[in-house]
């Protein structure tokens, strides 16, 4: 086209004057529309602080440990496409795990980043329990261009291909690249096909100590206190090793240390007193057990020096493993409580380093209030099992730190600040527990441990029902009744389902910010708010045909938004249902749950159950 | 007018029009010229309209031809439909200065002025045109079809609707542009203003010109007192023509 | 006398026109009302750029057509009732260049009411997205005021492909009557028809699965929809695409030239 030229369009010449202003204005919008299309809308964003991500992988024992020894942690950073918070894993295996994992990409989209601490430098040593020794902190290195070894320890990153290939041969491994490493199997089966092995496996262990235990009560009696030896403590002294010591019934006022393998039994209303401070029963020795007596008399100490000093935990320890109990086991094995009832202002029982230790049909009375009281079974680094027992009032029914292993089953826990309190505790068994009236919460668990199965237990009429954190941990058939809070989910990659969540002020409240939880055929019923959600992205819950019943989701609603206003009160308010049916709504909400990652808070459950999973009107009723 | 200029600035040879099974024109043939006002009368259904359009070129023949001598004129042709209306939300003075800068975008309002007032609305110039009355609009369309200067006009039924008056002043207007040396073309029923204002009247009936030339010519022709009844005895009388 | 001449007075009178109209007015403002209430309401502008967009799509894709036609039925069905298509012979404009102008100007008009109020949005997100919890590092996932500017690039080239469906519709129609009737006839058709037909199609298995990427260019909704899940949606996630990005490009162009050209055909002999 020449200054006075034409074009042709639609059959005619059009003489056309070129017109500078709208020759520059076409040229403009080209580049723009043009433009839009052609620059990428992703950046490249830098590594943050890894304290600043939202973490997942390791439990906070392991990461406090690590931090405490000065060992590494090998860990990445991950920016998701459609997820607004970095997530950061603790421990590659966690991270190669998760990438491409579909049910993540559904929510978080695809990993536009990645970035991996980076060993190269630093002389790196595996040290175990997925630690490195270095001898300086890596920096972060690009995952997608590192080097990766596996089998020495835990999976170690390296930027430069020679440092990985020497820590390899050093320390037996395989140098693997970006998309090798992603490759690999590390094992880890799917938590809901395996829970009913994990619950299986766990109560075997379980059911092993309590025999070992046990095999306790059937020993000879030796010494009867009364009839040679007036004292409890003189009858111990006096009895040989592997027999029994009956205590017949009345008031023994007195402390007792057993420093041999022997076990008191009591014969009626037989009492141990103590003078009201310090411990009323002192254990030094393995394969001791108390039954059928009551204590009481227990000091009012709740900390002391710790028993054994050094540990991350130390100032914990200090905290809570010192206190005053009726019942003490330090760094014993074969330790059993049967059948024994203990009144007390501090601790019932405490286990310090005991591996199989038991608690079984027993009862501990606390303090009418809980702030002057303690726990009833207190097990510092002790996996024990507490069994059919029955805790009223006090603090905690059963507090547990670091005591992985730990099996809570069967008790009843009343009127106390928490049930069972978990803390730095992984691959716990809390089954059947029953507990009503907790003035804080009826299970808890803090510092997100990891592999806890919380099964079939029952929660009414406390403030929190079940509380968690943590990751890859199981919640099932639990029963949550007329609480305040009935659910707290603030576990992350943890599966739960079945639980019934019933006439609670909130059912539940999806809490962490990072939705990486199965949520399926768990029933909502007729709480007065059904879910709350934090903020962070949007909760989707089914999309499997597996998705929870809402008592308040209209019938035969195919997808059901529990903290939408206009969905949640359809069945409730006259007229609701109109507008929910409306070509606006339909609008509003078509294309919603695209992006969750990007969304801000809410749940939508994408399979509403047309009915219960599990809850039956007949055999769960409100309290009310 | 020069002599030059008096040759035929239209001519129309053997032009037929069918529509569908109707014929509508068979083999009509006229010539103008420019100063003169023709008037185009017949009976409803006569093919008047589809006359006019044909010479105004908005409508292709079916067989014939239509020649334009117009010259280096910047328009060929103005036209004025039947019951013209004009876009809605703009002043009389917007209306047409949309009009001139079809022709030339460049033409100042000087012209836009001129032009209304030669129809006689210059005080309505900044009138909305829904605003006006049918008269005025008329006029508007008037002014319209003679922006320009075109040396052929084709004006359709310019004064049906309109009072005895203001049809005076459409007649009067149009006499006007045809003396600045336009050949002027309109149907009409009005009978009276033909005998007044047309230079020649061409009677169409029964798919043909029936009669032509000047209004007394025809009527003398036809030995009748008036158009009217020329009117009268050509439609009326059928097969006696 | 130049074709673009009388090309720019017809656009720049179209224009006018738009303005001046007041029910044009209501319909950018209610139009905007709604674009912008939907991104509130959605949840979409706290989000991020990216779903706003997604929560957009819908509702753009019903109510586009709707603006589109609205402004488009009835402009050469007008001008040819009043007799202004011949007094606009006499002038010497050519069929295609009147066609063409009043398209220009009708989508000027319609691309300011689209734009407008994604503007208004883009503005929104701008201010109420970002971290909610500040001591988790907060980086956005995959979004950028350029996935807006997409989405807009769009929803302008869907609005000009309809508007072009409009313009023919009025150039077919002989009364007002037709043009409405011709109008909501060709919207349910684009709205629900080719989407029903493509899905009655897959689930009798007439269709086979190899032909769905290519059906989502048959209609301007599904070239657009496939776009926007495609260019917009998509760029933060992996996997099977929703659309042909070229063929649902091409059926945009012939979507916005193949009316025309019929409209300039049919808007007189």
């Amino acid at each position: 086209m020449n200054q006075y030229g034409y074009v042709r369009v639609g059959g005619i010449r059009w003489q056309v004057k070129p017109n500078r202003r709208v020759t520059v204005a076409v040229a403009v919008c080209l580049v723009f529309v043009v433009g839009v299309f052609v620059v990428d809308p992703g950046t490249t964003p830098e590594p943050v602080s890894f304290e600043d991500t939202v973490q997942i992988g390791m439990s906070d024992a392991g990461m406090r440990e690590a931090e405490f020894e000065g060992y590494e942690v090998p860990s990445a950073q991950v920016f998701y496409s459609q997820y607004s918070f970095v997530v950061g894993y603790t421990g590659l295996e966690s991270f190669a795990r998760n990438v491409g994992e579909r049910r993540y990409e559904r929510v978080w989209g695809v990993p536009t980043k990645a970035y991996v601490t980076d060993f190269s430098g630093t002389q790196p040593s595996p040290v175990g329990a997925g630690f490195v020794e270095t001898s300086t902190d890596p920096e972060w290195t690009d995952a997608s261009d590192a080097r990766y070894v596996v089998g020495a320890g835990p999976v170690v990153a390296f930027s430069s291909e020679e440092d990985a290939r020497l820590y390899a041969d050093e320390y037996g491994g395989k140098v693997r690249g970006y998309t090798g490493v992603l490759e690999t199997e590390f094992e880890e089966p799917d938590i809901e096909k395996a829970a009913d092995e994990v619950i299986a496996g766990r109560s075997r262990t379980a059911d092993e100590k309590v025999r070992k235990t046990h095999r306790l009560l059937s020993r000879n009696v030796s010494v009867v206190v009364g009839e040679e030896h007036e004292t409890v403590q003189s009858a111990v002294d006096a009895a040989p090793p592997n027999s029994s010591v009956r205590v017949p019934e009345g008031v023994y006022r007195e402390h007792v240390v057993v420093d041999k393998p022997v076990t008191l039994v009591g014969e009626g209303d037989a009492r141990i007193v103590g003078y009201g401070n310090g411990t009323v029963v002192t254990v030094e020795s393995d394969g001791v057990a108390v039954s059928s007596v009551s204590i009481s008399g227990v000091g009012n100490a709740t900390r002391g020096e710790p028993m054994r000093g050094g540990g991350w935990d130390e100032t914990i320890q200090e905290a809570y493993g010192r206190s005053d109990a009726a019942v003490l086991f330090n760094e014993t094995e074969r330790a059993l409580v049967h059948e024994v009832t203990v009144d007390t202002s501090t601790t019932g029982v405490l286990f310090s380093e005991v591996d199989d230790g038991v608690v079984a049909g027993t009862t501990v009375n606390g303090t009418e209030e809980w702030v002057n009281g303690f726990m009833g079974v207190l097990a510092i680094r002790s996996p024990v099992v507490v069994q059919n027992s029955t805790f009223n009032e006090g603090r905690d029914g059963v507090y547990s730190h670091a005591s992985d292993g730990l099996v809570v089953r069967r008790n009843v826990m009343r009127d106390g600040r928490f049930g069972v309190h978990l803390m730095y505790t992984s691959e716990t068994l809390i089954r059947r527990n029953e507990a009503s009236g907790g003035a804080i919460a009826g299970i808890v668990i803090m510092t997100r441990p990891t592999s806890n199965y919380i099964v079939g237990n029952e929660v009414r009429d406390s403030r929190n029902g079940l509380s968690t954190v943590g990751s890859r941990s199981y919640f099932a058939d639990n029963v949550l009744v007329n609480n305040t809070n009935g659910l707290r989910m603030g576990a992350r990659a943890s599966v739960f389902t079945r639980n019934v969540m019933l006439g609670n002020r909130y059912g539940a409240s999806a809490s962490t910010v990072l939705p990486s939880n199965e949520v399926t055929r768990n029933d909502f019923v007729r709480n007065e708010v059904q879910v709350t959600s934090a903020e962070g992205a949007m909760r989707v819950w089914g999309g499997n045909d597996d998705g929870n019943y809402w008592s308040n989701a209209p019938p035969g609603a195919n997808v059901f938004r529990p903290t939408d206003r206009v969905d949640s009160s359809v069945t409730s308010t006259d007229g609701m249902v109109t507008f929910r049916r409306s070509t606006a709504y339909s609008l509003l909400h078509g294309l919603d749950t695209v992006v969750p990652g990007m969304r801000s808070g809410g749940v939508v459950d994408e399979d509403p159950l047309g009915k219960p999973a599990v809850y039956d009107r007949n055999t769960t009723e409100d309290t009310e | 007018m020069n002599k030059t200029e008096s040759a035929a600035v239209l001519e129309a040879n053997d032009v037929s029009k069918t529509y569908g099974e109707l014929e509508v024109l068979k083999d009509v043939s006229m010539e103008a010229e420019r100063g003169r006002v023709y008037a185009l009368i017949g009976p409803n259904g006569s093919g008047k309209t589809t006359f006019l359009k044909i010479l105004a070129g908005l409508l292709p023949p079916d067989s014939g031809e239509v020649l334009r001598r117009t010259g280096g004129a910047e328009r060929a042709v103005g036209y004025l439909p039947q019951q013209p209306s004009f876009r809605d939300g703009f002043t009389v003075a917007e209306t047409l200065r949309f009009y001139t800068r079809l022709l030339d975008e460049k033409m100042g309002d000087g012209y836009v002025s001129e032009a209304l007032g030669d129809v006689g609305l210059s005080d309505a110039s900044d009138r909305h045109v829904s605003g006006l009355s049918g008269g005025m609009t008329r006029l508007l369309g008037v002014a319209q079809s003679r922006v320009g200067n075109p040396p052929i006009m084709v004006v359709d039924e310019p004064t049906s609707g309109l009072d005895p008056e203001m049809t005076g002043r459409i007649f009067e207007t149009l006499g006007g542009i045809a003396d600045d040396g336009t050949a002027v073309f309109l149907t009409t029923h009005d009978l009276d203003r033909v005998a007044r204002h047309a230079d020649e009247v061409v009677l169409i009936h029964d798919r043909r010109i029936a009669g032509s030339g000047s209004p007394d010519e025809v009527v003398n022709e036809h030995e009748a007192e008036s158009l009217a009844s020329v009117f009268d005895s050509v439609v009326r009388g059928g097969g006696r023509g | 006398m130049s074709g673009a001449q009388g090309g720019r007075t017809v656009l720049r009178r179209e224009l006018l026109t738009v303005l001046r109209t007041r029910a044009y007015l209501a319909l950018g403002v209610g139009y905007a009302a709604v674009v912008v209430g939907a991104a509130w309401f959605s949840g979409g502008a706290k989000g991020g750029y990216l779903p706003t967009a997604s929560s957009l799509t819908t509702p753009t894709e019903i109510l586009v057509p709707v603006v589109a036609f609205a402004l488009g039925y009835r402009v050469v069905l007008t001008d040819r009732s009043t007799g202004e298509l011949d007094v606009l012979r006499t002038y010497g404009l050519g069929r295609a260049e009147y066609v063409l102008s009043l398209y220009a100007g009708r989508l000027v008009a319609l691309s300011v009411v689209l734009v407008a109020p994604l503007l208004v949005v883009g503005g929104l997100v701008w201010t109420q997205s970002g971290p909610t919890i500040t001591v988790i590092a907060w980086h956005g996932g995959v979004d950028s005021p350029l996935l807006l500017a997409r989405f807009a690039v769009l929803t302008v080239a869907f609005g000009a492909a309809v508007l072009s469906v409009a313009v023919a519709v009025s150039a077919v129609s002989g009364t007002v009557r037709t043009a409405l009737a011709l109008a909501v006839l060709v919207w349910v058709a684009l709205a629900l028809g080719a989407d029903l037909g493509v899905i009655a199609g897959v689930v009798t298995e007439s269709l086979g699965d190899e032909a769905v990427v290519w059906l989502t260019s048959l209609s301007p909704n599904t070239a657009f929809r496939g776009l926007v899940l495609e260019t917009v949606v998509g760029v933060a996630s992996g996997g099977v695409r929703a659309t042909s990005v070229p063929a649902s490009v091409l059926s945009l162009v012939l979507w916005t030239v193949a009316p025309l050209v019929v409209a300039v055909r049919k808007v007189w002999k």
